[in-house]
């Protein structure tokens, strides 16, 4: 088998982008994701393609994994090709969407376990769909992962997508790995949504592999906020941001004088970076020169 | 002697004159005039010299309301950063107003490598700072520096006020000097170590580049300058390039330096050298690295692009 280890880091609040280059290397990461979640209790919904429900229950049965009750009870459900969310068989986003929105509303919530989250993707490269539209879900997918009651894990097969597909899909993703990433991998970035007050909690580190998920989370964030309070984003933790990163932030109203969002915990090198975007941008006044 | 020609400067577009001094005394000549007429025109006056000139010329002059002082040898220690951080950002913030500006680039004791850049960056003034309404003398020492040097500021600079007077420089054939400096970079003299990088190996950049930064004695400030630059440069040829590239890093006995190899081609050699419009996106990067490294020199043809990235070992600590 691969060393699939960052599909055992997958934790509540990731939104994880697999690539791989052989069904085996897929099977096996989806194995173990839903190994994993089975083990920790969580409701585990697929929605599956080229990978099918069988091949996906005989990699459970291979590891040794009973299914057979959670299949009974609805804490595993495996949707085929074809199933209740493309019922014409074609991309149909907001249909996805709501589908994943549903699901995320009731998870974690008490009497509900969390939701792990599988998408085959296959089936919506297969349809041609342009990849705006596929990181427009993606980004959509973000803001609902990033509540921390979903662990999200999305499968793109590298032999029916281009390079540039996979590289502007995989940076809406906060973490990004294939089969030969290395066990020692875990999600570049993590965020925890806060309510009191509302706003993010970021962990770990942003740069252009998953820079399109990070604008896609401040963007939900800052519209979460209620009226006149600034969202509260929790930099602390973010051990490294890059210059997309700060513009980002800059474009957000994260930095003074506008207050839509407020950062805390800068460290000295994120202030002094988003001082430089600033001058770059002409947006504030640096001081006398001499 | 005769007061050196520095006066009679005009009130629209870019003036973009080179001033060969012989000694202290001639560069006092120049710049006082030249300070004098752009504060009494309400001029914003920036007066951007390396360290020992700057106090020089700041005793002299004294200080009056818009009268601005920048020590070149430090925000100009890397030329690349010249153009968008000391010139570009000086204009910029005077909207709607002229501006005048000393920049003395060029000094005895910048290494070859310095130089080059310096070349480009007076070469690339031209075309930069085209649109903009701004008088600007460079100062050089003529009495210390190379003939090839001085031959160089007459094709940078359309006008040269010398011993001989004031006047149009008959060799001004900038893009030459582009050409002429786009140059191989030189193989590194110490061992080096690579690391070939692709989308989802970015974070695998900043590991490697950190150990060895740590190393090389460079304090945590400067590491993550180091990171951020590194990272942004291996992203532009995850973009811009066949989806990734190599990475080299050495340490010589006064700088850390990696360089990045890639097979993509930025054609345009204004990118980096100033900072993009707030609604524009190209360059941003590039711009920000030119900020934070302390030499940045670029090599790039159809075949391919380096960039190389020198961070002194031994800078105080910020």
């Amino acid at each position: 088998m691969t060393a699939v280890g960052v599909v055992d880091q997958v934790r509540l609040g990731d939104h994880a982008c697999w690539t791989y280059d052989e069904r085996t290397e897929g099977l096996d990461a989806v194995g173990r994701f839903v190994t994993a979640g089975l083990r920790l209790g969580h409701r585990i919904l697929c929605f599956l393609d080229a990978l099918t429900p069988d091949a996906v229950l005989a990699d459970l049965a291979a590891r040794g994994v009973p299914t057979g009750s959670a299949l009974a009870d609805g804490r595993l459900r495996l949707i085929p090709a074809g199933g209740s969310h493309r019922p014409q068989g074609g991309w149909d986003r907001p249909r996805m969407v709501a589908a994943i929105a549903a699901e995320t509303a009731r998870a974690g919530h008490p009497g509900y376990a969390a939701l792990r989250l599988v998408a085959d993707m296959a089936w919506a490269l297969r349809a041609g769909t342009p990849v705006a539209e596929l990181q427009r879900y993606e980004s959509q997918v973000d803001a609902l992962v990033s509540g921390g009651r979903v662990a999200a894990l999305c499968l793109y097969d590298r032999r029916v997508c281009s390079d540039e597909q996979i590289r502007a899909v995989a940076a809406a993703h906060t973490a990004t790995a294939g089969p030969d990433a290395g066990r020692r991998r875990t999600p570049l970035l993590r965020a925890y949504r806060t309510t009191d007050p509302c706003g993010l909690r970021l962990v770990g580190e942003v740069d252009r592999s998953n820079g399109d998920a990070f604008s896609a989370m401040l963007s939900d964030v800052a519209g979460c906020a209620p009226s006149g309070r600034p969202a509260v984003l929790d930099v602390s933790e973010l051990a490294f941001a890059d210059v997309r990163a700060a513009y980002a932030l800059l474009d957000l109203g994260a930095v003074p004088p506008s207050d839509r969002v407020r950062l805390v915990g800068c460290r000295p090198a994120l202030r002094r970076l988003l001082d430089l975007v600033g001058q770059g941008s002409g947006m504030e006044t640096v001081g006398d020169p001499a | 002697m005769t007061m050196l020609d520095t006066t009679g400067w005009p009130t629209d577009g870019l003036a973009h004159e080179g001033f060969f001094y012989g000694d202290q005394r001639h560069l006092l000549d120049g710049m006082l005039p030249f300070i004098a007429e752009g504060l009494a025109r309400g001029e914003p006056v920036l007066v951007a010299l390396p360290t020992v000139n700057l106090a020089l010329v700041r005793d002299a002059v004294g200080e009056a309301p818009g009268l601005h002082w920048t020590d070149m040898g430090e925000a100009g220690r890397n030329p690349g950063a010249i153009l968008p951080w000391v010139l570009q950002a000086f204009v910029d913030r005077h909207p709607g107003r002229r501006t005048r500006i000393v920049g003395e680039s060029v000094w005895s004791g910048r290494s070859d490598a310095e130089y080059g850049a310096c070349a480009q960056h007076e070469a690339l003034v031209n075309a930069a700072l085209a649109e903009r309404g701004v008088s600007l003398l460079c100062p050089y020492d003529a009495g210390r520096l190379a003939e090839a040097v001085l031959a160089d500021a007459c094709a940078t600079h359309p006008v040269i006020v010398g011993p001989q007077g004031r006047r149009p420089s008959v060799g001004f054939a900038p893009s030459d000097v582009l050409v002429r400096y786009n140059q191989p970079l030189p193989a590194p003299a110490h061992p080096v170590a690579a690391l070939d990088y692709a989308l989802d190996t970015l974070p695998e950049v900043r590991r490697f580049v950190t150990g060895y930064a740590e190393t090389a004695g460079l304090d945590a400030g400067r590491v993550v300058d180091l990171q951020i630059a590194v990272t942004e440069l291996a992203a532009n040829s995850i973009t811009h390039a066949a989806g990734g590239g190599t990475l080299l890093v050495w340490c010589t006995d006064d700088d850390l330096v990696c360089e990045v190899r890639d097979d993509g081609w930025l054609a345009d050699p204004l990118v980096g050298r100033l900072a993009p419009a707030p609604d524009g996106v190209g360059g941003r990067g590039l711009v920000i690295v030119h900020a934070l490294c302390d030499l940045v020199l670029l090599h790039s043809t159809a075949a391919g692009t380096m960039v190389r990235l020198h961070m002194r070992r031994w800078r105080g600590q910020r």
